[in-house]
């Protein structure tokens, strides 16, 4: 205690060597703490930050896009987990792969390259290109299956990185190939059912951050965000593909023989306006979508606009009906042909001054006497039943690119037109507007505009069925059903006996027309028949149209392929064969003709107004 | 102990003074009890005991999670390539069951369409038979292609079916376009060619 040092300098505090080295150790304490401060606590230059976002992995989960099915729940459209192989060219160098045995080994680019070639089967060359570079961000691949990821994952490699991403998968390919549509390079829808529901299917994306150690390994107890994806909703159609398929099997068929442009086939159910097959003959595969022609893409029945021809005077029929101006065995005489001022007016076939009911002016689809029956409405009666069927407006069915038709306002009617738009001429229309006003007709007058969508289902189970057009009242049922009757002569008697369905009662009607030219004028020609059946209670319908057929204008017809078609669907559904006898209704009764009948004064004729004849008898 | 010795009340005369009076006499004093102590050693055991106690269950635990954690990713890295399997085999089924494949495979088999069906009339009981029976026709070619579905075996091996019978028919096409050229060939050869290898005028015999 008493050292000689510490008297004579009696400034110097009395410290012992222990004691300053507790001092400095403190000290030292002090900066270490203040660093850990300044590093942990104040972190100005953001290191711990830093740290915590090279640990963290940000996964993103795609939502996984709802699936197609028709409407017997086979899938249509499917989404298959793939990867997205991608690398930093930046990052491309020499790298030492430890082994699972902890053993190294020296893994250079061009090592690389082979293995990654070999995992994915890919050409050497193609993934050098791939690797080669100075961008951070390249694909090596797209849309690899798991198995390849996997391979890939385990070479370890530090600058190649797999991203999740879903691939589209349509089993069923061209099979409705346009109405189920497809996906581009980015997965954005681009056509068809995909395109249009597009929002319920997509669902909405997730993300997943966990925190990685050094090797790359998920620190178990790190904590962890989760941000579920929300899946897409699955969408049923009311397509079948079975008769989708039969359908196009058959309008391929006869497209292949007259060597059409093209074919196409609509089949729906009357009573609910149900679309259950929309054939084209040929059509896109949506798996290899960039393969297709572009003509191929769109659904033909609904994207193109053609001359109805003859299938609109079934309308004119229906109005004429509606307006009580004539009955399926009303008499009228027709002449060869019509001269109405410098307008004439001719039949597909030469013929005599003849006295024909409504129903064989129909059967044999006279131009004439339709003209003859349907003026005796106003031209605004004419549109406006027309309108009212739905011509010139689209039917809101659930596909893009829908064509709404031409129909011109009454007034701009030319003096030709307004004959011609009796027998479809002068107004054009999609396959499937002509279908859905027979549809209309074979439902006791009630037009349900077609639908494609049955229900959606979401992710939660959750099944929506959306709303359905209401059915619109265009004729009365009594005018519905001896349109009926007139077009089931058609078949019986008429120009389309090849259209009857064994054990069915069928009926419909043929349609030609001419079909307007791309350089102007008319090049060819557009064959079509639409039929229901089975005519005691109409359950399904089947339109076929082929556009421009070569041959003869008699031998490029397609009732024989609505036969096919129609027998295949009765069939299918198992509807019972007709046990009732058709309706017979004379084409025409030669003793009553009326011989002062000329071309000129043929729309002057009258007949007794069939209500007056009702009431009377 | 030295303190409550200390503070015990001391007696009437000083203890020095009765020891040096009497010096026989031993000396007694009231000693408290001594306080039963447990033993310092075995306190210390037992903290070092519990402590480690706690200290392997907490590693025990932390052991557990882990291997759960583990466990857990192994579980889902299964699961995951079980459903990537299940898909994988879900798209294979869904190749064969497409309508145009099934339709290719019955033609393959020689099934043909039927012509009609027979029916029953469930309130009379009467049958009607079907109209005849379906005839073998050559095989219908389909003309809807299969699909060109990516990742699956099933749909490259519907593929691979479709190309081999269109280059079945084509090739029967052409050796029934061969067949008939030879054919004609035949009846041309029937004609007299007259030793030359184009039809040519028949030789004149002198004097005619």
């Amino acid at each position: 205690m008493s050292s000689p040092a510490t008297g004579n300098a009696s400034w110097r505090p009395r410290w012992t060597r222990a004691q300053v080295g507790i001092a400095l150790l403190l000290a030292l304490l002090l900066v270490v703490a203040g660093k850990l401060f300044w590093v942990q606590g104040l972190d100005p230059t953001g290191r711990a930050e830093a740290a915590a976002e090279s640990r963290t992995q940000t996964e993103a989960i795609p939502a996984v896009r709802g699936d197609i099915k028709d409407t017997n729940g086979e899938v249509l459209a499917r989404t298959l987990q793939r990867y997205d192989i991608t690398v930093d060219q930046t990052a491309v160098a020499a790298y030492t792969r430890v082994k699972d045995d902890q053993s190294t080994e020296q893994v250079t680019p061009t090592q690389a390259v082979y293995e990654i070639a070999d995992a994915l089967s890919l050409p050497d060359t193609e993934v050098k290109n791939a690797l080669d570079g100075d961008k951070t961000f390249n694909y090596v691949a797209r849309g690899v299956t798991p198995e390849q990821y996997g391979k890939i994952q385990d070479l370890n490699l530090p600058y190649v990185f797999g991203q999740p991403t879903f691939q589209r998968s349509y089993p069923n390919g061209a099979v409705g190939g346009s109405i189920v549509g497809f996906l581009g390079g980015d997965n954005e829808a681009l056509g068809g059912i995909e395109q249009t529901q597009d929002e319920k299917l997509r669902g909405v994306d997730g993300e997943r951050r966990y925190e990685i150690s050094g090797d790359g390994v998920r620190i178990p107890v790190a904590p962890q965000e989760l941000q579920a994806p929300q899946d897409g909703s699955d969408i049923q159609l009311s397509m079948d593909s079975d008769v989708q398929y039969f359908a196009q099997q058959a309008v391929s068929e006869r497209d292949e023989e007259l060597n059409a442009e093209w074919g196409s086939a609509v089949v729906m159910d009357i009573k609910s306006g149900k679309v259950l097959a929309m054939a084209d003959s040929s059509t896109v595969d949506p798996n290899v979508p960039g393969e297709a022609e572009g003509e191929d893409l769109g659904v033909r029945s609904v994207t193109h606009a053609v001359e109805p021809g003859s299938t609109q005077k079934i309308l004119t029929t229906a109005a004429v009906m509606d307006q009580g101006i004539a009955n399926p065995d009303t008499e009228i005489t027709v002449p060869p042909h019509l001269q109405i001022d410098t307008e004439k007016i001719t039949d597909a076939f030469d013929h005599g001054t003849q006295n024909r009911t409504v129903a064989g002016i129909i059967a044999d689809s006279m131009n004439t006497g339709t003209v003859i029956m349907g003026s005796k409405m106003d031209k605004q009666t004419r549109h406006d039943y027309m309108a009212n069927f739905g011509v010139g407006q689209s039917t809101g069915i659930e596909l893009p690119g829908e064509t709404s038709g031409i129909l011109a306002p009454a007034d701009d009617w030319d003096f030709r037109q307004q004959f011609t738009v009796l027998f479809g001429q002068g107004v054009s229309q999609s396959p499937l507007r002509t279908a859905s006003i027979f549809q209309a007709v074979a439902n006791d007058g009630v037009l349900i505009e077609p639908r494609l969508v049955e229900s959606t289902e979401d992710a939660d189970g959750t099944v929506t069925t959306p709303e359905q057009p209401e059915g619109k009242r265009v004729v009365s049922p009594e005018a519905a059903q001896k349109t009926m009757e007139v077009m089931e002569t058609v078949v019986t008697e008429g120009g389309a006996k090849e259209a009857a369905v064994p054990g069915y009662r069928v009926g419909g009607k043929t349609g030609t027309a001419e079909a307007p030219s791309d350089q102007g004028g008319y090049d060819g020609y557009t064959t079509s028949f639409v039929g229901v059946a089975p005519m005691e209670d109409p359950q399904y319908l089947v339109a076929v149209t082929l556009q421009r057929p070569e041959g003869d204008v008699h031998t490029i017809g397609v009732t024989e392929t609505f036969s096919k078609i129609m027998e295949q669907v009765l069939h299918h559904y198992n509807v019972p064969p007709s046990t009732t006898d058709p309706v017979e209704i004379p084409k025409e009764v030669p003793d009553n003709l009326d011989r002062s009948v000329t071309p000129t004064n043929a729309l002057d004729q009258t007949w007794p107004s069939p209500a007056r004849e009702e009431s009377q008898g | 102990m030295s303190s409550a010795v200390m503070s015990h009340p001391a007696p009437s005369s000083t203890p020095q003074e009765e020891l040096h009076s009497e010096q026989s006499r031993t000396p007694l004093s009231v000693v408290p009890q001594r306080e039963v102590r447990r033993s310092r050693v075995s306190t210390v055991v037992m903290c070092a005991i519990a402590l480690a106690a706690a200290l392997m269950g907490i590693l025990f635990l932390n052991i557990q999670i882990s291997s759960g954690q583990y466990r857990l990713t192994e579980l889902t890295i299964q699961e995951r390539a079980l459903s990537q399997e299940n898909e994988a085999l879900t798209q294979d089924i869904e190749a064969n069951a497409a309508p145009q494949n099934l339709a290719a495979r019955a033609n393959d088999l020689g099934m043909v369409q039927a012509k009609d069906v027979g029916t029953v009339t469930l309130s009379t009981g009467a049958v009607a038979a079907a109209s005849g029976v379906a005839e073998k026709g050559n095989a219908q070619e389909i003309l809807v292609p299969p699909a060109k579905m990516k990742g699956s075996e099933a749909a490259e091996n519907a593929r691979v079916a479709a190309e081999e019978r269109a280059e079945k028919r084509a090739k029967e096409e052409a050796d029934k376009k061969a067949a008939e050229r030879k054919a004609q060939q035949k009846t041309q050869e029937k004609e007299n060619l007259n030793g030359g290898s184009i039809p040519a005028p028949a030789q004149r015999a002198p004097g005619q």
